[in-house]
């Protein structure tokens, strides 16, 4: 006990000193009003610095939540633009009613598997049946710039695979923009940057630099993305046709988030063009 | 020991008195801005004995400044800046120990050590005492140019004033 007093006494000092100091600190903030308000104040700096790191930390890992909803929304305006939509213009009389009825929805998905350096290559998304995904559905790139991905072969509760643009039995209607020369892409293996055009006809005058778009022969597509821009055409030896080769507007390489093409008139089409070529 | 107690309890009574009554109605505010505040009731802890334990040194600088500071209407700021320099008081009586070392229950004045030892061990204790006031009176370190101008005038006159206490009484405990 007494060896206790003489440790307090000959060491205590630091310890009182942190103590009272603490007590002096404490007394000063709650007994004086203008340290108290700047007390106040700065500690609300701290911890607002704290709860502001705090917050761009947590947004941080709801980024891709984030990002999913953002492109929700997104695949909703699209479904509002012009080419999603089925115009129904009655013309009667002299009145000119122009009606438009929604053709195309979009439902925005994320790449979770693909190849690229493949004969055939595929994507695989991270929505399914659930989110209403069916075969035959076109894929799009969310790139504003443009660019479509490919076509849903397989589909799960909760994944698609995608046929991708980069796949050997690809076969999407496409056109020139300038003159709407229609044409197929195509793709032959071992350059998964570029893409073909083939069976344009061999009398529509092609550029350099022309634009090929999705047609509107497509039933998978909404009409006018650009998928590709003419970089060489030729005409094979004894052929009618044009083949040429385009650059992609998008690098399928690294595209994260695509659209899922929605045409809510497939049905119509398929139904009737089976009945018009059973007959 | 008993005499040197009461000593150094009329000593606290009389100079937290001197503080209180006197030293505190010097003011030279203009605008609302008080440059200096004259510190005496510091001499206390300066003058206690020197082997006096560093607990005990922090334990009285803490009433004393706690004394003060309900007369000031600033409670915690003089006990800080007391607590401040009663803790670092042993450090500084280490530094400036003579070569032969203090004598047993000597107190550090001017009539045991000399003037200059006095006013260089004064000198120190006043400082950290003084910057640490300002530092809780301002609080803030936006108002830097504040806490440096009041220092160094408050610093001035404290000095003067605890030099002069010492020709004055000449304490020798």
């Amino acid at each position: 006990m007494r060896s206790l007093v003489q440790f307090l006494v000959q060491y205590g000092g630091v310890g009182l000193f942190f103590v009272l100091e603490a007590v002096c600190l404490y007394l000063v903030v709650n007994y004086n009003q203008q340290q108290k308000e700047i007390w106040l104040n700065s500690s609300n700096i701290i911890s607002g610095t704290i709860l502001n790191f705090r917050s761009d930390i947590s947004q941080y890992y709801n980024l891709s939540d984030f990002a999913d909803s953002l492109a929700a929304d997104n695949a909703r305006l699209k479904a509002r633009l012009n080419n999603a939509q089925f115009v129904q213009t009655i013309l009667m009389d002299s009145t000119k009613d122009v009606e438009k009825q929604q053709q195309f929805t979009y439902i925005s998905a994320r790449i979770v598997n693909r190849t690229i350096h493949l004969h055939n290559n595929t994507f695989t998304i991270d929505r399914g049946r659930k989110h209403g995904i069916e075969p035959h559905m076109g894929v799009i790139d969310s790139n504003p710039g443009g660019g479509i991905v490919g076509i849903v072969t397989n589909v799960s509760n909760n994944y698609s695979v995608v046929m991708a643009l980069l796949h050997q039995e690809i076969k999407i209607p496409a056109a020139i923009r300038r003159n709407q020369y229609h044409g197929f892409l195509s793709w032959q293996p071992s350059n998964p940057t570029r893409i073909n055009l083939i069976d344009v006809p061999k009398h529509g005058e092609i550029r350099r630099r022309d634009t090929v778009e999705t047609s509107t022969y497509s039933a998978l597509f909404p009409a006018g993305i650009p998928v590709g821009i003419v970089d060489t055409f030729w005409q094979d030896p004894g052929s009618n046709f044009h083949t040429i080769s385009a650059k992609l507007i998008n690098d399928l390489g690294n595209v994260q988030y695509v659209y899922v093409v929605n045409n809510l008139m497939k049905g119509e089409i398929v139904k009737l063009e089976e009945e018009a070529s059973g007959e | 020991m008993n005499s040197s107690v009461i000593k150094h309890g009329i000593r606290f009574v009389l100079l937290v008195l001197a503080q209180i009554l006197i030293f505190k109605s010097i003011d030279l505010d203009t605008n609302g801005f008080s440059y200096f505040t004259i510190f005496i009731y510091p001499v206390f802890i300066l003058l206690l004995p020197i082997r006096t334990p560093t607990v005990f040194v922090v334990l009285l600088g803490f009433l004393l400044g706690l004394t003060v500071d309900v007369f000031y209407d600033s409670l915690g700021v003089h006990a800080g800046a007391s607590v401040f320099s009663a803790f670092i008081r042993s450090t500084i009586l280490h530094l400036l120990e003579p070569r032969g070392g203090y004598e047993v229950n000597a107190s550090p004045t001017k009539s045991n050590y000399g003037i200059n030892f006095f006013f260089k061990y004064a000198a120190i204790f006043m400082f950290f005492h003084i910057v640490v006031y300002f530092s809780l009176e301002i609080f803030t370190p936006v108002y830097f140019n504040e806490i440096f101008i009041r220092t160094g005038f408050s610093f001035i006159l404290s000095i003067l004033f605890i030099i002069i206490y010492q020709y004055l009484f000449n304490p020798k405990e």
